[in-house]
């Protein structure tokens, strides 16, 4: 199918974008990979009376590295994220995760800002920003103000980005010598949407002792879901693979779930409890192995 | 800045070497901008909405969805069609390899798995390295015949 006629605006820079964007008003959608939203205009599951096109943006093209953190920005598509690609090697959690992602034409194009601000529940981007602990800048004529990934998403397809915001970039926290991270997944095919993935980030401080670690499930519920109760395990080594499965059985057990015809709750669970804990041990194993 | 409403709107870009200057609706995909204005009808149009990769072309030398792309988006790039393939490196190898092979049952999705392989220059015993049935993912095969494409692809390194 063809979409819908629409008025087109091409932006040469961010002040301009936010200008127009907050002069079309919430009939306007932002384009920048637009590999989820062009094909739902295609389809007229949505149909923009404007759409803003960011690609001609060059301030958006940006990639910025200082000693704390990575920061990237709006036009930079998921396939420098790749193994092959400067952020992957900066990041290898983004170069894990992107296996999963698609498939290379299509991460050819697309954002991985784009794809936090879609809020698609099955994405694994925004597990894995959320799991990295990383914070998103958010332009309007209001200002600019910076928000944690984790308070992007607030449903399926709906986020706390108000109609006439402009995410410029998201600021990643840089690895430290014993961060350990991992990214798993379990779909129909690979490049199929997720049942269940799951991002781990484990530090760990100088004498072995867990100093943060965070669980981030994508395609399980409305949001990226952080997996709560490790808490417990701060100050203490990374317990035995034992220890990870009770512990991620028995949390999962009463998780909100997003089920759909694929997947029921109690399998949706299943599947959360499988990767958290596959996740978990390899995020686990490799902080070892890097904080020796 | 560009504004534009529903009236026409103005691309100037190189496809296959040619310049190309004209006129289009701001919603014209880049699959229909190559097909129904330039005549370029190699690239097909099999789901419109990035699932199969009938459509690939090349724009700046990277693979991607012309079905997902509006044609006033290419103002300004290169872009390379399977009619094009000619001044691709290494990408007249792959046609032979497809031949071969016989790496096609009714051919309608041949043009998009040449143009997922065009952005690859595969060296000496790199095919056999890359994960190909994941580097090929990106496109569908509904005759379902995967595995003479696969056999044609690892001849290339």
């Amino acid at each position: 199918m063809k979409p819908a006629r629409f008025r087109y605006i091409r932006p040469a820079s961010i002040d301009e974008a936010v200008d127009v964007l907050a002069e079309q008003g919430p009939d306007a959608a932002l384009l920048a990979g637009g590999q989820s939203l062009v094909p739902l205009m295609n389809q007229r599951l949505r149909c923009p009376a404007t759409l803003i096109d960011l690609n001609f943006v060059g301030e958006l093209d940006c990639r910025g590295d200082d000693e704390a953190s990575l920061v990237i920005g709006a036009l930079v598509r998921q396939r420098e994220l790749e193994s092959d690609g400067a952020l992957g090697r900066a990041e290898p959690l983004f170069a894990e995760a992107s296996l999963f992602v698609g498939n290379r034409q299509v991460r050819s194009r697309a954002t991985l800002v784009g794809s936090l601000a879609f809020a698609d529940p099955a994405a694994e981007y925004p597990a894995v920003l959320v799991a990295l602990g990383a914070t998103a800048t958010a332009r309007s004529p209001r200002g600019e103000r910076e928000l944690s990934c984790a308070k992007v998403a607030t449903g399926a397809f709906s986020s706390s980005i108000a109609a006439d915001e402009l995410i410029t970039s998201v600021r990643v926290p840089k690895a430290s010598a014993g961060r350990g991270s991992a990214y798993t997944e379990i779909a129909e095919r690979r490049g199929a949407r997720a049942l269940a993935g799951a991002a781990a980030v484990v530090e760990l401080d100088g004498d072995g002792s867990v100093a943060s670690c965070r669980v981030v499930l994508a395609g399980v519920a409305d949001v990226p879901l952080q997996v709560g109760g490790l808490e417990s395990l701060r100050g203490e080594p990374i317990p035995a693979g034992k220890e990870i499965r009770k512990l991620l059985t028995a949390w999962t057990r009463n998780i909100p779930v997003r089920a759909d015809r694929r997947a029921d709750p109690r399998y949706k669970r299943t599947l959360a409890a499988e990767v958290s804990i596959s996740a978990l041990r390899c995020a686990g194993g490799r902080a070892r192995r890097l904080a020796r | 800045m560009i504004v534009m409403a529903t009236e026409m709107i103005s691309v100037d870009a190189m496809v296959n070497g040619r310049r190309v200057v004209a006129s289009v609706e701001a919603r014209m995909s880049l699959s229909d901008f190559l097909r129904h204005r330039l005549g370029l009808t190699g690239t097909h149009v099999g789901c419109e909405q990035g699932v199969c990769g009938s459509c690939n072309v090349l724009v700046d030398g990277v693979a991607v969805r012309s079905c997902l792309l509006f044609a006033p988006q290419v103002d300004g790039r290169i872009v390379t069609t399977v009619e094009g393939l000619q001044d691709i490196p290494g990408l007249e190898r792959a046609r032979e390899a497809f031949v071969a092979e016989e790496a096609f049952q009714c051919g309608f999705c041949t043009p998009g798995f040449l143009m997922a392989l065009a952005e690859v220059d595969f060296r000496p015993g790199e095919a056999g390295a890359t994960d190909l049935r994941q580097f090929l993912s990106g496109t569908l095969c509904r005759c379902t015949g995967y595995q003479t494409i696969l056999n044609a692809v690892r001849r290339l390194g």
